[in-house]
């Protein structure tokens, strides 16, 4: 390369980074300016906890769906770079909770109290709808979404931030939040045996070929882990549009030893099956196409002695 | 040059001594060294048509990496049991060599046990699931030749298994164990670094995970005079000692130092050093537990006193191990060295001290043994590759 050509793409480096290229790129730069903005934000804000009526701090918008598009599929056998607990007890859910769950310094200091855990887990949480929604039906409670999908984390994230800014004075949204994580391997590092009352399944990916099927999110061998998870009488709720996979996951979960499925009476009476139904993401998409929605929850049976 | 010897079984009862090598099970008096018999894989009829004919042909050329890559010896001695890579098949033989059945999965099986009735054998597959297959003996009329073999086979295997259990990572190990009231349970590990407990036959309740371990986990022991006590490593740079009733991790026994010693270094740059133990057994009229690493072909040997309960490591072998049976008579065990240079024996004895060292005995019954044993090779080229365990260690993709 001469030195004149040297110059020259330094020139046009410059030029791209004032982004004032026009043309198809520019919206990849946007993409990708936004998400670091975003990102710094984020390292900011994380650990922050929003006292009420702290006017000083600007509003943070929330955060805009279009700059986090990922596609909708990951394969959840490969070795993604994934951060995880190498046991429950590594976990710092402070970092996650920090309104709620004090850091470990705090702990120790008052150690008489019994430290707040997550209690609802949505699987797959996607772009976090149904999160929202749970957060101020069970106030008291815990709830964690986790994705596998970087950007689509991010997104959530983002979006917990901001609407834990936006209502810093009622202090809501400080019980829920999002984790990047592989449900289907590492579930059993986060959370301890009978520590969860709720597991959500929202549209999971229906993986249609066969040969995929074990990649599906809910399996007769999965449900074992589940049920590891879960305490007795705690609830497996799954959503699909899809007809075959839901009758793949009845199927699975109804020949599994530790799980009942629930009757449409109990469907009808339960809150958390209307917020699955209405304030998911993929809901609302089949919602608008006049789509089926298959909907099964299962109880966590008693161990049988 | 003859083709290593990539498994070993011993049987107490019989003092049978069985070799995998390559794709075929040998069967040796180990007493007298005198060979008694043979099983090779029956070869395919040839067909009229020339398409088959082809088809056949291109795996009659995969046979020769369909190779055995577990092999075990039910405890009543009547059966062995081994299972193979290209064709993910599981032989299930009588202990004349006789086949019960061959049965062909869907992944390739990784890791076999057999439970202590001998009426089961639990196996893992690449995809994580575990399949009971129950070992049922219906004894062939005598008439029957290798034909019956491959039509039994076959319908044998049209009908599907559902596992029993899975994880979502390569199944590496598992065994059954019974705990000190006597309830079985069955220890599984994988490519991640999960170990997991699971009530057997009731899989559908896993009663603890064993935390502790970065890396995968290649090897499981729970020693005879111990039952509560499970021994596992892999890829870390520590051997794990545990409580698997409980899952607690009771101590992490460094290995790495031993396997790297300082002194070695000289200064000299950045070198690899991974750890990847290949093999862990025991000896219990010792109470010695032996593990391998394959990088730096060490065997290490450790002392675990049943009242102390702290694996104590005390000597180390070098040598190219593939598989160790250990007999159970004074601390008598066959080593399977990996060393095809001329008039070197593939199969050697020894008998381990207290302090843990080696001593070859019985050299003229291995000789009897080396001289029948095996089958000639052309070149290593013919060998698939028998030391893979480290090439389980993860690499992130993104």
């Amino acid at each position: 390369m001469t030195d004149d050509q040297t110059s020259q793409s330094a020139q046009l480096g410059i030029v791209e980074s004032r982004g004032s290229t026009p043309g198809p790129t520019s919206n990849k730069r946007k993409r990708a300016d936004y998400r670091q903005s975003q990102q710094q934000k984020r390292q900011e804000l994380k650990t922050v906890v929003f006292e009420g009526n702290d006017d000083s701090q600007d509003k943070i918008k929330l955060p805009k769906k279009k700059y986090y598009r990922q596609r909708a599929h990951s394969n959840p056998f490969s070795d993604h770079l994934l951060e995880y607990p190498i046991s429950p007890s590594h976990m710092d859910w402070h970092k996650l909770y920090p309104a709620l769950i004090p850091s470990e310094a705090e702990t120790s200091a008052s150690s008489t109290d019994e430290a707040k855990q997550v209690d609802i887990v949505d699987i797959g949480c996607g772009f976090g709808g149904l999160l929202v929604s749970l957060a101020t039906e069970f106030p008291d409670k815990l709830i964690l979404g986790m994705e596998i999908r970087v950007q689509v984390s991010h997104y959530v994230e983002d979006r917990i931030i901001a609407l834990r800014q936006q209502h810093a004075t009622e202090g809501k949204y400080k019980n829920i939040a999002v984790l990047r994580a592989n449900a289907m391997k590492f579930l059993p590092n986060f959370f301890k045996k009978g520590q969860l009352s709720k597991m959500f399944f929202c549209f999971p990916d229906p993986h249609f070929k066969i040969r995929k099927h074990k990649a599906r999110i809910v399996t007769s061998t999965l449900a074992s882990e589940y049920a590891y998870l879960l305490r007795p009488g705690g609830i497996v709720y799954t959503i699909t549009d899809v007809l075959d996979l839901h009758q793949w996951m009845v199927r699975h979960l109804e020949a599994h030893a530790l799980f009942r499925r629930l009757p449409k009476e109990w469907e009808d009476e339960d809150p958390c099956v209307k917020i699955m139904r209405k304030d998911t993401e993929e809901g609302k998409k089949v919602e608008r196409n006049k789509g089926d929605k298959w909907i099964a929850c299962f109880v966590r049976l008693d161990q049988p002695e | 040059m003859k083709h290593p010897i990539q498994k070993l079984a011993y049987d107490p009862l019989s003092k049978a001594l069985y070799l995998a090598v390559g794709e075929r099970i040998q069967k040796f008096d180990s007493v007298t060294g005198d060979f008694i018999n043979e099983w090779i894989p029956p070869t395919p009829q040839v067909d009229k048509d020339p398409e088959e004919q082809k088809k056949k042909k291109a795996k009659t050329e995969d046979n020769k990496h369909n190779v055995f890559r577990t092999l075990s010896c039910s405890s009543n001695g009547q059966y062995v049991v081994g299972s193979t890579d290209e064709q993910k098949s599981l032989v299930v033989l009588r202990a004349d060599l006789s086949v019960v059945n061959i049965r062909n999965f869907p992944k390739r099986p990784s890791a076999i046990d057999i439970t202590s009735d001998s009426s089961t054998i639990l196996l893992g597959d690449k995809f994580g699931d575990v399949y009971a297959v129950p070992i049922c003996d219906i004894a062939y009329p005598p008439t029957a030749g290798l034909s019956r073999i491959s039509e039994v086979s076959e319908s044998e295997s049209g009908g599907e298994l559902d596992p029993i259990l899975g994880h979502v990572s390569m199944l590496v190990d598992l065994l059954v164990a019974e705990d000190q009231r006597g309830l079985r349970h069955i220890i599984s590990s994988d490519r991640d670094e999960h170990i997991r407990v699971t009530k057997y036959p009731e899989t559908y309740i896993i009663e603890t995970f064993c935390f502790g371990h970065e890396q995968y986990v290649s090897q499981l022991l729970v020693p005879s005079w111990s039952p509560n006590t499970l021994i596992s490593g892999g890829g870390d740079d520590f051997l794990a000692h545990w409580d698997w009733t409980t899952g607690e991790l009771l101590e992490k026994v460094d290995i790495h130092s031993i396997l790297y010693p300082k002194s070695d270094k000289n200064g000299s740059e950045e070198q690899i050093e991974e750890v990847a133990v290949s093999g862990i057994w025991q000896v219990p009229e010792l109470q010695l537990v032996l593990a391998y690493d394959e990088t730096v072909k060490l065997l290490l040997v450790f002392k675990l006193h049943k009242e102390a309960g702290e694996l104590k490591y005390i000597n180390k072998f070098s040598s190219s191990i593939l598989d160790v049976a250990v007999t159970g008579e004074d601390g008598k065990v066959w080593l399977s060295i990996d060393d095809t240079s001329e008039n070197n024996p593939l199969i050697q004895k020894f008998t381990i001290s207290e302090k843990g060292e080696f001593t070859v005995i019985d050299s003229e019954i291995t000789q009897r043994i080396f001289d029948k044993a095996s089958f000639t090779i052309a070149s290593r080229d013919d060998v698939v590759a028998l030391h893979s365990i480290a090439l389980l260690r993860k690499h992130a993709e993104h």
